[in-house]
């Protein structure tokens, strides 16, 4: 059974897709049957942490120890954060990697731990749904994602125990699920507004080939933004008792009320709610749909000038249609929005909030397959990237919207008689000066040959590859000696720190896993065998006593496996008591099938026939030696 | 003339080759590759937007690292490599300006070169009205006269562009001409420039 | 590091700027552009009849580092006579103003600019031209080797 999966760790709420055997891309299912995880994750003091819908009820009553939305916080350094970002919690700003404090001040843990620990989760679901582990997966990241906030996606994709095989960027995957059902050609616009993010896309679509023409966005501009602004209102108007700084804890049950108001204001015009909320306090709220519409036009509004500069850089006055991505935008006004910018209705077919799982899902299918010969992803780099030159200025050396993977090459020169180093400071964004653009690392080289000062030619190659994350790597030409490069990241964590975690949390996942299977396996041995039972009830006559008594004999290896804890014995013995039951199976199938024929509906043993699937296919030759 | 030899199965190949012809292996760009010769092109100005298009997405379909996932380590290096040369040709030879440009660069011409001010009084006269019209108008925050004066740059563009078109047809440009393309394209430049300053204008006092 | 005081000075202060009249006999005018970033710099001189300069005016459209390159050089002039004016190197601008390495050739043209309005004063007034402006190399060179940077293609 294919086994890549694709994921689209969401500000709000994760999933995880596959593309079944009959090459439909699924969402499965994680947490209890949801297809949505929140992206919420409990920490309880001494505890495991708690991820999901139930550490989302934490929140109101836990709220420094239930992170929410840490995309916001990936790949982001000390002082980077927003001051609406940091909500409630406590940070240590220390260390060059950003953590955050939590139980009381008892541990810390890095935004890309929190990611991790939401990305095992939706492992074990893919690995349970099935039935082993996932191979290769894609994790989706927001376009307008600089290079560091990309390197924290991979690594905690690796922190989990994934292969992560592409960063893939949202709106091109909503493209990509869009594009394979409907075999379009033309220009489309892909307006993603998110929990958190908000990133425009412009493509082109043409024979299969998906290529990003520009991608503009806004890392810090989403539906979290209209809770807020409506739980600021709604509380100012209808809490009780009256409060001017309510405590975290009420904050945010007011915002997650205002979320759900939010909601229901969609299919409604009006919402009235009645909401207790933590430490005694109560909300009553009246929201009508044209005052939601007032509040939340501000932000809408802020959308409006990534797209124009979107069609700008794409060189595109008109589209040949516009997909929306993200739950926000089943806001009555967004789409209206939507509607005035572009000039026409959106496509709406696609769920907004799994399209973009779905794409990720096509997408790991095809490169675990090794390429598509019908469908081709060419993207793009949201931003420029450039070097900071002496006096603070930056030189742009890769350009914003360049397709990837690109590089480009500079040449420096020594400054002093003897010089064996040079730090090298890269930097992202549009800004003149290097103090206004992200600082992405500051790269030493060392071992340049000693020389006289302005003799040396220092050639420094600086690469983005395919998932838009940078390499750089330098050769000193007098000499021709390729020198060996320390890169040090200015906000991510070092190789050996990824490593260090990683021992640390492989034994911890795989008991894991183990016992997860061992459940699977157990279940699965039950069906086996309580269908076998029944069969035997309806068409015992069609074996004979031998034949009967090999599959007794295996039923019993079977239940004693069952009863052990080597979850790789149950699947050894499952597949010997179907080896030994398949011309049982064969001949059940005749005989219903001669009955149906005789005028009897072959619906009435349908059930019993389909219990045991493996009859119908010949999956296994060598089980055929298996003798009955 | 040494042959190269593919790094896999050691089959003797012709230079340039993408893929060895035995064992499918994809093959490191040659030393004597250009743009033009990486996506199949002759060494000319004159070009056909659409079968651009159509090469760059063939070569990108088969080149790309997407199709070298699960590919050994060496592969999947040699594919980033080719991928990103071939963006980089697709860019140069997409726009007419770069296009000219490396053209220039192959034939020994340094277009741009830090040092050299620009002496072409009479154009550069026309420029500082054309700027304190832009000024002006920026000033003003006349949204029309600002899409007039972008649109006025860019008839101009397109002029320059089939100026530069004839000069590349005569077959000894690269003797006589290089320096008169060169001067073109540095008006080109200022006429760009001019472009967006006008159109970022328009938007801005458009709201 | 960034931008030096001075340099934001004449960049947000600029002196002198303005037109000439053109057709007058006592006035130089110099107009020189840079391709690679497309800056164009017009400096014009009023020259008395000692040969001093007594006023000067530029117009520069281009990045901060031009106008205020141009700023300086106008500044300069007033009071020099045309040969002192024609000892001014960019690296003097350069330096007063700590340009970054990027920015040194709109230093080189405002040298370049002051030396072509001498030339054309020169020319009006009958004179043979002291120094063409492309010829001057020697510091330009040896400045473009140190620390700045060459773009590959």
């Amino acid at each position: 059974m294919p086994r890549a999966i694709g994921i689209d760790l969401g500000t709000t709420n994760s999933l995880v897709a596959h593309v079944d055997e009959r090459n439909r891309p699924q969402v499965l299912e994680v947490d209890g049957g949801s297809r949505l995880l929140p992206s919420a994750v409990y920490y309880d003091a001494g505890g495991d942490p708690e991820v999901g819908a139930g550490a989302k009820r934490r929140a109101p009553e836990r709220p420094l120890d239930t992170i929410l939305s840490v995309k916001r916080f990936m790949g982001r350094g000390p002082g980077d954060i927003r001051p609406e970002d940091r909500g409630i919690y406590r940070f240590d700003e220390a260390g060059a990697v950003v953590k955050l404090v939590l139980n009381g001040g008892t541990r810390a843990v890095t935004p890309i731990e929190v990611s991790a620990e939401i990305l095992r989760v939706l492992k074990r679901s893919a690995a349970e749904a099935l039935g082993g582990a996932p191979g290769g997966c894609v994790i989706t990241v927001p376009a307008y994602f600089d290079d560091a906030q990309r390197q924290a996606t991979k690594d905690a994709g690796r922190l989990a125990g994934l292969e992560v095989l592409r960063l893939l960027n949202e709106p091109t995957a909503a493209a990509l699920a869009y594009g394979l059902d409907k075999r379009s050609r033309g220009v489309f616009a892909v307006y993603d507004l998110g929990g958190g993010t908000f990133d425009v896309s412009i493509l082109r679509l043409d024979g299969g080939v998906f290529e990003v023409l520009s991608t503009v966005g806004d890392t810090h501009l989403g539906g979290d933004d209209f809770d807020r602004l409506v739980a600021r209102k709604l509380m100012q108007e209808g809490l009780t008792p009256v409060n001017d700084a309510p405590s975290p804890a009420v904050l945010r049950g007011a915002v997650a009320a205002a979320q759900k108001i939010r909601e229901e204001l969609t299919a409604h015009e009006v919402v009235e709610a009645d909401v207790e909320l933590p430490e005694g306090h109560r909300l009553r709220a009246r929201l009508t749909r044209a005052e939601l519409e007032a509040l939340i036009q501000p932000v809408v509004d802020r959308t409006t000038g990534p797209c124009e500069s979107a069609l700008r850089d794409a060189n595109v006055v008109k589209v040949d249609g516009v997909v929306l991505v993200g739950g926000a935008t089943r806001t009555p006004l967004v789409r209206r929005h939507v509607r005035r910018l572009f000039g026409q209705e959106p496509l709406t077919d696609l769920d907004p909030d799994t399209v973009v799982a779905l794409g990720a899902a096509v997408q790991a299918d095809a490169l675990d397959r090794g390429g598509r010969e019908d469908v081709l992803l060419l993207d793009v780099i949201p931003l420029s990237l450039g070097v900071e030159m002496m006096g603070g200025v930056v030189e742009k050396i890769i350009m914003r919207n360049s397709t990837i993977p690109a590089s480009a090459t500079q040449q420096f020169t020594t400054y002093a008689d003897g010089q064996t180093g040079m730090v090298v400071h890269v930097v992202q964004g549009e800004r003149e000066l290097a103090r206004d653009c992200r600082s992405l690392a500051r790269f030493t080289l060392k071992g340049i040959p000693p020389m006289p000062a302005g003799i040396a030619r220092v050639e420094i190659t600086y690469a983005v590859d395919a998932d838009g994350i940078l390499q750089v790597s330098a050769r000193e030409l007098t000499t021709g000696i390729e020198q060996k490069i320390q890169v040090k990241p200015t906000y991510g964590l070092t190789e050996e720190e990824v490593e260090q975690m990683l021992v640390e949390s492989i034994e911890h996942a795989e008991e894991d896993v183990t016992q997860r299977f061992l459940v699977e396996w157990r279940v699965e041995g039950d069906r086996i065998l309580g269908s076998l039972e029944s069969a035997f009830g309806l068409d015992g006559g069609l074996l004979s006593d031998a034949e009967r008594a090999a599959i007794d004999e295996r039923m019993r290896g079977l239940r004693d496996a069952m009863a052990g804890t080597d979850y790789l014995a149950i699947k050894a013995w499952i597949e010997s008591v179907d080896a030994a039951s398949k011309a049982f199976a064969e001949r059940r199938m005749d005989k219903h099938i001669r009955q149906a024929m005789a005028g009897h509906r072959v619906q009435e043993f349908a059930e019993s026939i389909v219990e045991h699937p493996r009859a119908t296919g010949s999956k296994d030759g060598d089980l055929e030696d298996e003798g009955t | 003339m040494r042959h190269p030899t593919c790094w896999s199965c050691e089959l003797e190949l012709e230079s340039g080759t993408l893929f060895c012809p035995r064992c499918r292996k994809i093959q490191p760009v040659a030393r004597t590759e250009d743009y033009f010769s990486l996506l199949g092109l002759q060494r000319e100005f004159a070009l056909d937007r659409a079968d651009l298009e159509r090469r760059f997405r063939e070569l990108s379909r088969v080149l790309h690292p997407d199709r070298f996932a699960r590919a050994e380590p060496r592969e999947r290096r040699l594919s980033l490599e080719r991928a990103t040369r071939l963006n980089d040709a697709f860019r140069y030879l997409k726009d007419w300006r770069l296009r000219a440009a490396y053209l220039l660069k192959l034939a020994g011409t340094d277009v741009f070169s830090e040092g050299r001010t620009f002496a072409d009084p009479e154009f550069l006269e026309e420029q500082l009205e054309w700027r304190e019209a832009l000024a002006l108008a920026l000033s003003d925050g006349d949204v029309e006269a600002l899409r007039r004066i972008a649109r006025a740059a860019r008839a101009r563009l397109e002029g320059i562009e089939a100026e530069v078109g004839g000069m590349f047809e005569d077959d000894h440009w690269f003797s006589e001409l290089p320096v008169e393309i060169a001067r073109r394209l540095s008006r080109a430049r200022y006429y760009d420039n001019i472009v967006a300053d006008a159109e970022r204008g328009a938007a801005a006092a458009g709201h | 590091m960034s931008y030096s005081e001075k340099l934001l000075d004449h960049y947000e202060n600029p002196r002198n700027v303005g037109s000439l009249d053109k057709g007058d006999p006592d006035v130089g005018t110099g107009l020189v552009g840079a391709p690679a970033c497309g800056d164009v710099m017009k400096l014009q001189i009023k020259v008395n009849g000692e040969g001093v300069i007594e006023d000067a005016k530029f117009k520069t459209f281009g990045c901060g580092s031009a106008i205020a390159s141009s700023s300086l050089v106008t500044e300069w002039v007033k009071g020099k006579t045309v040969d002192e004016a024609l000892t001014i190197k960019n690296t003097d601008v350069a330096n007063e103003l700590n340009l970054p390495p990027v920015k040194i050739h709109c230093s080189v043209l405002a040298e370049d600019a002051i030396k072509a309005a001498v030339a054309d004063w020169q020319k009006k007034h009958g004179l043979a031209p002291t120094v063409k402006p492309d010829t001057v190399q020697g510091d330009r060179a040896a400045l473009l080797e140190r620390g700045v940077l060459k773009s590959g293609i």
